[in-house]
């Protein structure tokens, strides 16, 4: 999907990543994957998420603490995968990170589109 | 590295599943999951580097290209890594030797609360043995000690199964082992019934001597050992490795009764030992003691006391070789800051070979810390390398200190290569890498990438600062080397002092012979004289025998019995001190002729003086001068205390019986022919023109000869016995002129290459001069001036340094001064001699190559 470049797509916003990945995490443990599937699906790829970045950050997440991983294998498979959860310190940080970025969207709108008087 | 190894494969696996569900949802299509995912390596590589393991594929990296760097310049590795070998491997031998001697606790029990009592006089050296009483009431009544015990050392002949041979045997009070904190390995120790006031005859023996005499027998409880013609019953065996606390070989122990507090008629003094109790400081202990003196001397005033001072029995032990160990630790740490310098200059020069690849690494966006890393890799690695080699020197070095140590020192033989000794090792070839990395790092550092490139390919006058850092380091190793000349020297002078001395006599073409004769079998005197004599007789037929006598004690021999001197017609003097003093030697046969004494007045005691004359004495210098002042004390009658008055026939020269470098006693020879009562003189003299190799083996034959029974004598020649007065200076001399010896070499290397490394860069422009006519002498001028230059500073600075560190060897000296200016002016005069022929070779180089051909080299 990189490789033919749409125009409507974004670039993610650098830092933006890692508050994704533990909102996606927030509905439960999921494997890489199924996160960047969610992404793109939630998205209606608009989101341009390379897959590949997606790993260093998942690493770079769990060695913070603010995820854990697991191998297992869902039910009615034999193949394990590695399943992601948020933790406790995973999920301060996500309300953290949330509350910067509402408001730095409120700031950027503010100067976007300006609220005219009427 | 697991662990790593575990991610690394769980990482796999995690893009693998991913990839297989993207191509599921691609219907198969595995090229375009790949698609999707990105580059698997950059993904990989990205991952890794969250996980913090970047420093060690960096340091990976850096080693690998450090030993490809060191693999293409073999010659340079090669050097650096033998010379570094070398220096820590010097520095390892002598830790190890150190950490044997000084570092290892003493193998007692809580060995740093055991203290030696000691009696210090203001006016002499200390004193180890105490009177009995005088430890009787330490024992009776100081509240500071946990106990206290009192021993002496005396040599007693074993006979019986086996050869004959001479035994140390400690006569120690019961509570001697519990004191230490050692007990017996097999049967019991020693108690109050096994005691005897001068020794029982109950034995505990060495571990040693259970394995070489008994064969370690299992049953050696039931055997008997017999010395001195006594049975006595050994009661059990001491631990293996157990010491004895004094610098001796004692191999066994038997119990002397607790001496009494009671003053007697008769003193004995003994060597004691106490242990602190704990928490005690040494201070407090002392003071104790000295009330107990304060009392004892008001009950005895007519003692002169010396003050009791408390050594802690370590010191006691080591503290003679401390300094010499000291010393050598200095010397050979000099030694690796040369080569350290030494290395360093060689990276330095490669580094400004490399400057414009570190510039192209730096241009390109190689972090300067990554660079400098590469730097010091490259360093630590040259030092790793070298540590490890300094191990195999160290090995051999141990194995040679052992081998040349004078004798005396203690543990040295549990020197060895491991554990503290290999953290040691370690640890200064980590420190050696640093240092070996520096300068290096230095020049690197002010490395400007773009100035760099600039440059055109002869980088000439750019490296100005370099040129400098470079000259200072030739300079601190030039003052390191002759700190370590200056060194040398001053132990060399003082050897060539202490052979010079007049020693009173003539030690060349003497043998001398210390015959034991055990008083078991030689009960009286007479039979003593009488094996004395006949070994006289035979000695005179000898291998190119001119003369041959007996003495009591011989030159340096030891303890002598002292007593005071009454001349008749004069009073005798007030009770003093020094009345005591006049050391009581005689003689047998023609001693005086035999060791060459020389006479300065009337004559020599010799065999004419025999029982039926009247007894005459001959008297040392140093009494004729206290006695006789301005006066011949020739035809003057003496007596000294219980012994029979004489007649002063003769004055010879001084011998100084305590050592080479001691102050003269007075000494007074009379004849052991005319002593009755007195023990023979068993010490024999021979002069002999014949090879000592020669005369010391026949000697031996013919003592062997007389009595089966005997223990083997000390055979050596008089300089044999001499030497070994000067073993530690002579062993540190040595050491130090090997040290000293390498460092000037290695400062004549360090000279050459920074000045064969200049004429290089500096082809060119010589080229030019020569071209434009500059004369041969102008160019060598010019490359000597500035290797004289370099040598000149160092020589001044390493007088600063030398200054400054000599001090240290002050007791080991003789006859000179720490700060000796003629040795330093040697010293200096040797230092910048070798550096101007290191200096000379590259500007004969200089001058010698083509002029045209250099022009055209560019």
């Amino acid at each position: 999907m990189s490789t033919n470049m749409e125009n409507e797509r974004v670039e993610l916003l650098q830092g933006t990543l890692d508050m994704l990945i533990l909102r996606t995490l927030l509905m439960g443990p999921a494997h890489g994957h199924q996160i960047a599937k969610h992404l793109q699906r939630t998205t209606d790829d608009v989101l341009q998420v390379e897959h590949g970045s997606l790993y260093p950050a998942l690493h770079r997440l769990e060695r913070k603490g603010w995820i854990a991983a697991k191998w297992e294998a869902p039910k009615d498979q034999k193949r394990e995968f590695k399943y992601y959860r948020l933790t406790p310190a995973g999920r301060k940080q996500l309300a953290a990170e949330e509350s910067k970025w509402a408001r730095m969207a409120k700031a950027i709108a503010s100067v976007m589109w300006p609220v005219e008087e009427s | 590295m697991f662990d790593r190894r575990k991610r690394e494969e769980e990482l796999e696996r995690e893009l693998r599943n991913h990839l297989d569900l993207e191509a599921e949802e691609h219907g198969g299509d595995t090229w375009a999951a790949r698609r999707a995912l990105g580059n698997v390596g950059r993904i990989q590589e990205e991952t890794r580097e969250s996980w913090g393991y970047r420093w060690l594929d960096r340091l990976a990296q850096d080693l690998r290209y450090g030993v490809r760097v060191l693999a293409k310049n073999r010659s340079f590795a090669a050097v650096a890594i033998v010379t570094a070998a070398l220096g820590m491997g010097a520095n390892t031998a002598i830790f190890s030797v150190i950490d044997a001697v000084l570092l290892h606790p003493l193998p007692y029990r809580d060995a740093d609360r055991l203290v030696s009592p000691v009696a210090v006089r203001s006016d002499g050296p200390l004193q180890e043995n105490v009177a009995d009483y005088q430890y009787a009431a330490w024992r009776d009544e100081a509240k500071v000690f946990d106990g206290v015990a009192a021993y002496s050392v005396l040599r007693y002949t074993v006979t019986g199964a086996g050869d004959p041979e001479e035994l140390r045997v400690g006569i120690v009070t019961p509570g001697f082992l519990r004191l230490l904190g050692v007990s017996p390995a097999m049967g019991r120790d020693l108690t109050a019934a096994d005691a005897a006031p001068r020794g029982g005859t109950v034995a505990l023996i060495s571990h040693a001597l259970w394995t070489r005499r008994f064969q370690a027998d299992p049953a050696i409880l039931s055997r008997g050992l017999t010395m001195q013609g006594k049975p006595y019953t050994i009661a059990g065996v001491l631990p293996r490795g157990f010491e004895f606390p004094e610098n001796l070989d004692v191999n066994v122990l038997v119990a002397m009764t607790e001496p009494e507090a009671q003053e007697r008629s008769v003193v004995y003094f003994y060597r004691s030992l106490a242990r602190l109790k704990p928490g005690v400081p040494v201070s407090r202990a002392v003071s104790d003691v000295a009330v107990i003196d304060q009392r004892l001397r008001e009950a005895n005033p007519r003692k002169l006391w010396a003050r009791t001072d408390l050594v802690g029995l370590h010191d006691r032990l080591v503290g003679n070789v401390r300094p010499a160990l000291v010393v050598l630790a200095g010397a050979v740490a000099l030694v690796l800051l040369i080569v350290c310098v030494n290395i360093s200059n060689l990276l330095l020069a490669r580094a400004l070979a490399r400057q414009k690849e570190i510039a192209v690494r730096i241009a390109l966006g190689a972090g300067r810390a990554r660079v400098f890393r590469q730097l010091m890799t490259e360093g630590l690695l040259l030092a790793l390398a070298g540590g490890i080699g300094g191990l195999a020197v160290a090995v051999a070095g141990v194995r040679l200190l052992r081998a040349i140590a004078p004798e005396g020192v203690p543990h040295i033989d549990n020197a060895h290569v491991g554990g503290v000794v290999l953290a040691f090792n370690f640890a200064i070839a980590v420190g050696a890498g640093i240092l070996f990395g520096l300068a290096p790092l230095r020049s690197a550092s002010r490395l400007d990438p773009e100035t760099a490139l600039k440059q055109a390919s002869r980088s000439a006058s750019g490296a100005r600062q370099h040129r400098r850092l470079e000259g200072l380091l030739v300079v601190a190793e030039t003052a390191f080397a002759l700190m370590l000349l200056a060194g040398a020297g001053l132990l060399l002078r003082t050897f060539a002092g202490l052979t010079a001395i007049a020693p009173g006599f003539q030690p060349e073409n003497v043998v001398t012979a210390r015959v034991s004769l055990p008083y078991w079998k030689y009960k009286t005197p007479d039979r003593q004289r009488a094996f004395v004599d006949e070994l006289l007789a035979r000695t005179a037929g000898g291998p190119g025998v001119e003369a041959a006598g007996a003495v009591a004690v011989l030159p340096y021999g030891g303890w002598m019995l002292k007593g005071q001197l009454r001349v008749e017609g004069r009073p005798p003097e007030a009770s003093g001190a020094d009345e005591a003093d006049v050391s009581i030697n005689y003689t047998a046969g023609d001693y005086f002729r035999a060791m060459g004494v020389r006479v300065i007045e009337g004559r020599a005691i010799d065999p004419s003086d025999t029982a039926g004359r009247p007894p005459v004495a001959v008297i040392n210098q140093a009494l004729a001068n206290r006695y006789f002042p301005g006066r011949s004390p020739i035809g003057a009658r003496v007596q000294l205390e219980r012994m029979p008055r004489v007649e002063v026939v003769g004055v010879i020269a001084n011998v100084k019986q305590g050592g080479l470098a001691s102050e003269a006693g007075m000494e007074m020879f009379q004849a052991a022919p005319q002593l009755k009562g007195f023990g023979a003189a068993t010490s024999i003299a021979v002069r002999s023109t014949a090879d000592p190799r020669v005369v010391l083996p026949w000697l031996r034959a013919q003592i062997t000869a007389m009595d089966h029974d005997l223990p083997p004598a000390e055979v050596e020649t008089m300089r044999q016995r001499m030497a070994a007065l000067m073993n530690t200076q002579v062993f540190v001399m040595r050491l130090l002129l090997l040290f000293a010896g390498i460092a000037i070499a290695l400062a004549a290397i360090g000279i050459y290459s920074v000045l064969a490394y200049s004429v290089e860069r500096r082809t060119h422009e010589i080229g030019i001069r020569m071209a434009l006519g500059a004369r041969r002498g102008h160019i060598v001028g010019m490359v000597v001036g500035r290797g004289f230059l370099l040598a000149s500073a160092g020589a001044a600075l390493g007088i600063i340094g030398s200054l400054a560190v000599t001090r240290y060897l002050k007791s080991l000296l003789y006859g000179v001064t720490p700060h000796d200016p003629v040795t330093l002016a040697a010293g200096c005069a040797v230092v910048v001699a070798v550096a101007l022929v290191a200096a000379y070779l590259p500007a004969r180089k200089a001058v010698d190559q083509d002029a045209a051909a250099t022009l055209r080299a560019e």
